[in-house]
């Protein structure tokens, strides 16, 4: 290329350190949390939680959250949420993409402006609530799974992958006698697979990230609800509380605020463990998501 | 002639039909689930309409004549949180899309591709945690006593600010930190549409001797145009919303007069306070002008960026 200027360095240098200033902007935060649930409750004091680099260690407040013991139950109702609830939203969300790429269906535009209707009509709160007591779904398990079995941007997501794959595959099948639904399952589900994983993806941070549901639609306890419902019930504690918790379990409770930092980096630890492997599936449906036809 | 064609076009439609009949039959589940879980709730939506007793049900509790819509103009509270709901997406538009452009701006002049990938990888990060995880990091963060920021302010001898607690900051703080979990997420379409602008428009801008500043200003910045176009009429579509999830989860009763939104208020005085008739009618309401607007939104942005998003 061409050779640089004075100004030109100028101008790199400039750029390189407000990159570096979002970024460190960006994961300060998680640093200083992090570092505040690790640290003695001393140091904690003494730095008024500004803590760049621990310099002491305790881990009284991971043991008192796992001994209280209701976090892990949380976690395993958010377990149970992503393993039944993703296979159950993508088989319906499958079925859907695939029929919003038959353009020659009988029904196809009826089928698309009535999609475009759910995409953005909203029952409200209030409704959806007498819904699910009529339905039998409130503080049931089963509220986690049926009421997010759908996402129409998903399927129209799905839907631009499986447009991406040649016309000329399914079309040989079908001149070979191939049935519609043989079609789908046999040649469109293997090859859409890239598609499939990444909406997959979708859904399942959906329902780890969930944490409205409990709190609607679940009688207010802590042993039923997930993961980010536990640690918004948590963070939302006060003293007098984290004491009654304290003493029953026989502890002396740790200071409320390091007691927070931990029971959010112990939610967060998942989420931050798959994010590298997540998000090039996540920045590649978004893109996908965004072509125009 | 008419009627020819017409015979034929009705056997391929049956053929046609036939052909599709599986795909038919497999969208059965998908239509029930449609017709119950989205269409479900215009039964209950009725309530809005009625003066709602648990006793008698949704059916036969009486009409009211529009009383809980008449409410709506009349009632103190709602026209104190349409307008802050107003407000808010109104500054987040308007801080959300020019942070969201600088950032790719500045990301496409980064020359290594390591470098630039790295930065992108850690600036999605807080797109994909919760709003609980991010609002419980702020709280403490922000916290008058212990919360790293006000110690650092402390130490520079200012007087602690209580973010959440001061309808002053309230609002300034939630646009912040809706800027720091959406920066990276919100750049990506942006990084997308520069990654395909023309190399030569670069070189010849070089040869007429612009500098790097005046290509970012003067070729980059013109062609994100359609893509900021397109997302401000989204945003402006969505302007009722608000953002719940940020604003649950990080206000506290010192700042309904600023932070409360419609939906915060729905949410807590239809299910915590139980009045559902009332607040079917305000949740109601928004829902209709949000349809509106997004339907209008659509519509400008195909006649106008020629983007469509259906």
């Amino acid at each position: 290329m061409y050779k640089e200027t004075t100004g030109g360095k100028i101008f790199r240098v400039i750029n390189t350190t407000i990159i570096l200033f979002i970024v460190v902007i960006t994961v300060m935060p998680f640093i200083l949390v992090v570092n505040g649930s690790i640290v003695s409750e001393n140091e904690f004091f003494r730095t008024g939680g500004v803590i760049f680099i621990p310099r002491s260690f305790s881990a009284r407040n991971y043991k008192f959250i796992f001994t209280e013991g209701s976090i892990l139950s949380s976690f395993w109702i958010s377990v149970q949420r992503v393993v039944i609830g993703v296979p159950f939203a993508m088989l319906l969300t499958i079925i859907l993409a695939y029929a919003m790429t038959k353009k020659d269906m009988p029904g196809y535009r009826l089928l698309m402006l009535f999609m475009v209707f759910m995409m953005y009509f909203d029952g409200g709160l209030i409704p959806r609530l007498l819904l699910y007591k009529d339905l039998g779904l409130y503080n049931n398990f089963l509220v986690y799974i049926f009421p997010m079995g759908i996402s129409v941007f998903n399927a129209l997501l799905l839907r631009n992958f499986i447009n991406t794959i040649p016309e000329s595959l399914p079309e040989s099948a079908r001149l070979d006698g191939a049935s519609e639904s043989t079609i789908l399952f046999r040649i469109i589900l293997p090859l859409a697979k890239p598609g499939i994983a990444t909406v997959s993806l979708f859904v399942a941070v959906a329902h780890w990230n969930d944490w409205f549901t409990a709190i609607a639609y679940m009688r207010q306890g802590i042993n039923n609800v997930p993961m980010q419902t536990y640690l918004r019930k948590m963070v939302t504690l006060s003293q007098l509380e984290l004491d009654a918790m304290g003493v029953m379990q026989d502890m002396i409770t740790p200071t409320p605020e390091t007691l927070k930092m931990a029971a959010i980096v112990a939610t967060t630890v998942p989420i931050v463990i798959v994010y590298p492997f997540i998000q090039k599936y996540f920045v590649k449906g978004i893109l996908i998501g965004s072509v125009k036809e | 002639m008419s009627k020819g064609t017409g015979v034929v076009k009705s056997s391929a439609l049956g053929k046609r039909f036939r052909r599709y009949l599986p795909i038919y039959f497999l969208m059965i589940p998908v239509m029930l689930w449609f017709f119950i879980f989205k269409l479900g709730p215009i039964y209950g939506l009725q309530i809005a309409f009625k003066d709602y007793n648990i006793m008698k049900g949704i059916w036969d509790s009486p009409w009211n004549n529009f009383k809980h819509f008449k409410k709506l103009f009349t009632n103190h509270y709602f026209p104190r949180v349409l307008g802050n709901t107003i407000k808010i997406s109104f500054l987040r538009l308007i801080t959300s899309i020019p942070s969201a452009v600088i950032f790719a701006l500045l990301l496409n002049e980064v020359r290594s591709m390591l470098f630039k990938r790295t930065v992108q990888t850690i600036s999605y990060l807080p797109y994909f945690i919760s709003w609980v995880v991010a609002g419980g990091i702020f709280t403490l963060m922000l916290s008058p006593q212990y919360g790293a920021i006000n110690s650092i302010i402390k130490f520079f001898g200012g007087e602690p600010i209580y973010f959440l607690g001061d309808p002053k900051y309230f609002v300034g703080t939630i646009i912040v930190t809706g800027i720091w979990k959406g920066l990276g997420w919100n750049s990506i379409i942006y990084i997308a549409a520069l990654s395909s602008v023309d190399q030569e428009l670069y070189e010849a801008a070089h040869i007429d001797g612009a500098n790097r500043f005046h290509r970012m200003i003067y070729i980059s910045l013109p062609s994100l145009a359609p893509t900021i176009v397109m997302l401000t009429t989204l945003g402006l579509a969505g302007i009722l919303s608000g953002g719940f999830d940020q604003i649950y989860n990080m206000y506290n009763s010192a700042v309904y007069e600023v932070g409360d939104i419609i939906d915060t208020y729905v949410f807590r005085q239809g299910f915590e306070r139980g009045e559902y008739a009332f607040n079917t009618a305000v949740g109601l309401f928004k829902s209709v002008v949000a349809f509106i607007l997004v339907m209008s939104a659509n519509f400008f942005s195909r006649r106008v960026v020629k983007y469509s998003m259906w």
